[in-house]
């Protein structure tokens, strides 16, 4: 084969993965002299389309693929030859999804050696999320939105000494959506629609200095955000998703204004055996809101009900965080790591909330949480080296966290509530090896264990475990890997035990096997059981008892890649995830736990959802391909068919690279 | 003289990253080029070639592998942690994702995409964003290191400062979720303390989950129950979080979507129990 064509193949089999319909170039462009410089691009665009049979909103959702013309993926690169370009040595620009694909994103890099680099990162996301349905209980919410991120990072001189940083990043979130709210009394909430208008922006500064062995980092940034969110006069959104009483309008104002300006220095030395690694960092965190709701309509009597809220104050919270790691290398097989971190956050501030019903104030209260959270942490590290091949690594960490609390709303005059504190602390100790068996053949295993004194929650880390082991064998472009983790979790009390079990055991093959030839393969069983204490009401009744959830998840993934000759490259592709629950048939069988047929069929959530896919990429001519791709989607709940669906979805595209 | 042998990799060498040590010509001899990574290479051209005549990273172990790196790339502070990290414990070093000669993804000469290196070795993952319900890795919108440092990173500073290892942080240190979902950060009147405590993770799988909104339960009462079941001991009195009120008929499928009502879970300024 000549050198060429089996480089083509080769980039054909590492740029072709086993993802979704999104296309990918199949070929790198060889690209050409231009002047002092070298160019090299390509251009992918096409039609794309899509048919959805089934819930059209679980679709959009979870893939969220529409029809129309895209420019689905282009390239361009130019370098100078020397390195030595007139303004620049490098432009780089990728796109993927222009042209209104639910996925957009371009990257734009120019840079001139030893003076300056720019990185611009874009993203957009069309985010649907509608209030679906899940074991018979509906979601009320939905979000139709679009989010928008852009990220600039500039850098003058960086190669030198003295590097200087600017950067700037916005963020933002805007569409519509249907919340809820608050009735006229404690049983009943609303469906009312929404504004979402969100903005985050971000200016950053920071200097980077070297001398004699030392790095010295600073950053200075400010990080804004507001949102202009809330209800339009005109709120009201159908029927209430409890209670009885009728909203016949509803508006709400809540502009909400912040920013966080921080600082972050960082110092790094190392010098032969020894290097010290450290961090500093502060935030001080402030926000400004105002809430004004107005609710009008029938209470559950029938008659006429207003009510009115207003809200308003501000919040601090300064973070402050600091690291130090120490690595010494005493012996040229042994390592020695020590890392300390602090971590110190308290939120606090002052807030003022005023309720009038029917024009006549009812409530009014100064309140405020006051949260505060210092946490101290100490991990040593050792990893010694036997020989070639075998090594163990082993460690030791103690973590201290302190809690303290003020939750009590006052009212005028009234003092503070009572403060809460409280201290947990874990001790956990990981240890693990590698052997090298063989050439190519590495096994890996390592585990963790903690105790924890205090855990916050039910489901925190109280006692746990985990034990993770992993075999790689790697020949030629033969792949093999197999691992498996284990994850447990034991947190009881008197009164619940909650213990959490998962394992996941996972294979993965890869191969070229011929020079047109390779294939991708994995399979993954994600195993969960929890049991935890619950207690509820079951009509006038409180019940206790255990909350059981089973999952048990088959994940596959098998991948084809083709290259026939010049002319023609292939991909077939499938992809499956299947919960098989806890074996039972219907959501009612076969359940433990709680004898309430509801928490009976929560406990499993059994469903399946396949993707097979295929790619067909022709040469037109020298550098012209036309492609073709299919890929379908199926989702399938066992229990609830009412969010079902099916799609096809595909592309034609042709690809000119130069 | 490298390239008279070695044209295939010189001649797209003006398009790596590496070649700023060669077009500078500042550099010493030992940092530039090609003996900058593979050391003198006089025995190696006397010898007309051969692994045993200079320093191929083919045929180092994997700790000189990263030594080798780590002469110029120690220094970045996104690196300073890479000495602890578990990849490195683990044996995984630089050339097991990056192509260090060239690379169809030009950048940061990964040797493919960047999921698709990552699932090479967590196929547990790439079962992950193989769910319905997943952030969009998959699709290109996002990227591993979105959310976490390969190359090792400082400790959590929610939760006890153990779990997860290699994950990156927001503006003030916090999940990294927070760089996105800035809504959710807060400061708020009456914050949901375990959001903040013990993490987005303790409600949701980040990676992916058969539930919508990448809940860790199907349905919504049971993942707060299990928490808010007035076990004694839990929550920030140490009286355990209360258990719904007798208002809330679970059987009643009204009362089985928390969030229905409970609308603000992650933070109020207006309602202690977030229902505005």
């Amino acid at each position: 084969m000549k050198p060429k064509s089996k480089a083509i193949r080769t980039a054909a089999c590492l740029i072709l993965p086993l993802v979704c319909a999104a296309q990918q170039t199949d070929v790198q462009s060889q690209g050409g002299a231009w002047g002092d410089y070298t160019v090299s691009s390509s251009f992918e665009t096409g039609y794309r389309f899509q048919t959805v049979g089934g819930n059209d909103a679980e679709y959009r959702s979870t893939v969220n693929f529409g029809s129309g013309v895209k420019l689905l993926e282009s390239s361009f690169a130019m370098n100078s030859k020397d390195g030595h370009g007139r303004w620049f040595d490098e432009i780089l620009l990728t796109t993927r999804g222009l042209g209104g694909d639910p996925y957009e994103s371009a990257a734009f890099r120019v840079q001139k050696n030893r003076w300056y680099r720019y990185d611009l990162l874009w993203r957009r996301n069309d985010y649907f999320n509608p209030g679906l349905t899940t074991d018979g209980a509906a979601g009320a919410h939905l979000l139709d939105t679009q989010y928008d991120s852009q990220n600039h990072d500039l850098t003058i001189l960086p190669q030198s000494k003295i590097q200087f940083h600017f950067g700037y990043t916005r963020d933002s979130q805007s569409g519509t959506g249907i919340a809820t709210a608050p009735g006229f009394d404690a049983a009943t909430v609303f469906p009312v629609l929404a504004n979402v208008r969100r903005l985050r922006s971000e200016y950053r500064v920071g200097n980077e200095i070297r001398l004699r062995g030392f790095r010295l980092t600073w950053t200075r940034g400010w990080e804004d955000f507001k949102d202009d969110g809330g209800s339009p006069a005109a709120g009201a959104y159908g029927a209430p998703v409890s209670g009885g009483a009728t909203l016949s309008s509803f508006s709400r104002t809540e502009p909400y204004r912040g920013t966080s300006p921080y600082w972050r220095v960082g110092l790094f030395y190392e010098r032969g055996w020894f290097g010290v690694n450290g961090r500093l960092s502060y935030t001080a965190g402030q926000r400004g809101y105002l809430l004004d709701e107005s609710t009008v309509g029938l209470n559950l009597a029938g008659a006429a009900a207003n009510r009115q809220v207003a809200a308003y104050g501000t919040a601090q919270r300064p973070v402050a965080a600091g690291n130090l790691t120490i690595s010494a290398q005493p012996a040229s097989k042994l390592t020695f790591v020590n890392q300390t971190s602090t971590y110190n956050v308290r939120t606090e501030g002052n807030s003022a909330y005023a309720e009038f019903d029917n024009s006549t104030r009812t409530t009014q209260f100064a309140f405020f949480e006051y949260l505060g959270i210092f946490t101290f942490a100490n991990q040593t590290n050792i990893n010694y080296q036997v020989n070639r091949w075998l090594s163990f690594h082993g460690g030791y960490q103690y973590s201290d966290r302190r809690i303290r609390s003020i939750q009590q709303a006052v009212f005028a005059g009234a003092a503070a509530g009572p403060a809460y504190e409280q201290v947990n602390i874990l001790n956990s100790g990981a240890g693990g090896m590698r052997l090298s068996l063989l050439k190519g053949l590495t096994l890996t295993a390592e585990g963790e264990v903690g105790r924890a004194n205090r855990p916050f929650a039910a489901k925190s880390d109280r006692g746990y475990h985990t034990i993770v082991g992993q075999l790689r064998y790697q020949f030629k472009s033969l792949r093999l890997s197999a691992a498996s983790h284990a994850d447990y979790n034991s947190n009881s009390t008197a009164f619940t035990a909650y213990s959490s079990q998962s394992r996941a055991n996972t294979g993965s093959a890869s191969w070229a096997a011929l020079a047109w030839l390779s294939l991708d393969a994995s399979y993954s069983k994600l195993h969960l059981n929890t049991v935890g204490g619950i207690a509820y009401f079951a009509g006038p009744q409180l019940a206790s008892g255990e909350s059981y959830y089973v999952s048990n998840i088959h994940s596959g993934n098998l991948g084809f890649r083709m290259v026939f000759t010049k002319l023609a490259t292939c991909y077939l592709g499938y992809s499956i995830v299947q919960d098989t629950g806890d074996g039972r048939g219907n959501p009612f069988g076969n359940g433990t736990g709680s004898t309430l047929p509801t928490f009976q069929a929560a406990q499993t959530y059994p469903m399946r959802f396949q993707s097979p896919m295929a790619r067909v990429s022709f040469r037109l001519m020298e550098n012209l391909r036309a492609n073709f791709g299919y890929q379908r989607y199926g989702f399938r709940d066992d229990f609830h068919s009412q969010q079902d669906y099916g799609s096809n979805t595909g592309y034609v595209s042709l690809l000119w690279s130069f | 003289m490298c390239k008279d042998c070695h044209s295939d990799i010189w001649g797209t060498f003006n398009q790596n990253p590496h070649f700023k040590s060669i077009a500078s010509g500042k550099e010493k001899p030992r940092d530039t080029g090609c003996e900058g990574c593979h050391g003198p290479g006089d025995r190696h051209v006397q010898a007309f070639g051969g692994k045993e005549t200079i320093a191929a990273f083919s045929a180092m172990s994997r700790p000189q592998v990263l030594d080798a790196c780590l002469r110029c790339h120690a220094q970045t502070m996104s690196r300073a942690n890479i000495g602890r990290s578990p990849h490195t414990l683990n044996a995984v070093v630089c050339t097991d994702c990056h192509l260090i000669h060239g690379t169809p993804a030009r950048k940061f000469l990964l040797a493919k995409a960047q999921a698709e290196l990552c699932y090479q070795c967590h196929a547990n993952v790439r079962a992950d964003f193989s769910m319905p319900f997943k952030h969009r890795v998959n699709e290109g919108f996002m990227a591993c290191n979105d959310c976490h440092n390969p190359h090792g990173s400082f400790a959590p500073e929610w939760r006890m400062a153990s779990r997860p290892k290699m994950t990156g942080t927001g503006a003030a240190d916090e999940e990294p979720c927070l760089k996105c979902h800035t809504e959710k950060r807060g400061p708020f009147a009456y914050e949901h303390p375990p959001v903040r405590i013990e993490g987005c993770e303790i409600c949701h799988s980040p990676h992916g989950s058969t539930n919508s909104r990448l809940l860790r339960r199907p349905v919504v009462f049971t993942m707060c129950l299990e928490c808010h079941n007035g076990s004694p001991g839990f929550s920030l009195r140490g009286t355990g979080d209360p258990h719904p009120s007798q208002a809330h008929n679970v059987t009643d499928p009204r009362y089985q979507n928390c969030t229905n009502c409970h609308v603000r879970i992650h933070g109020s300024n207006s309602d202690s129990l977030f229902r505005r």
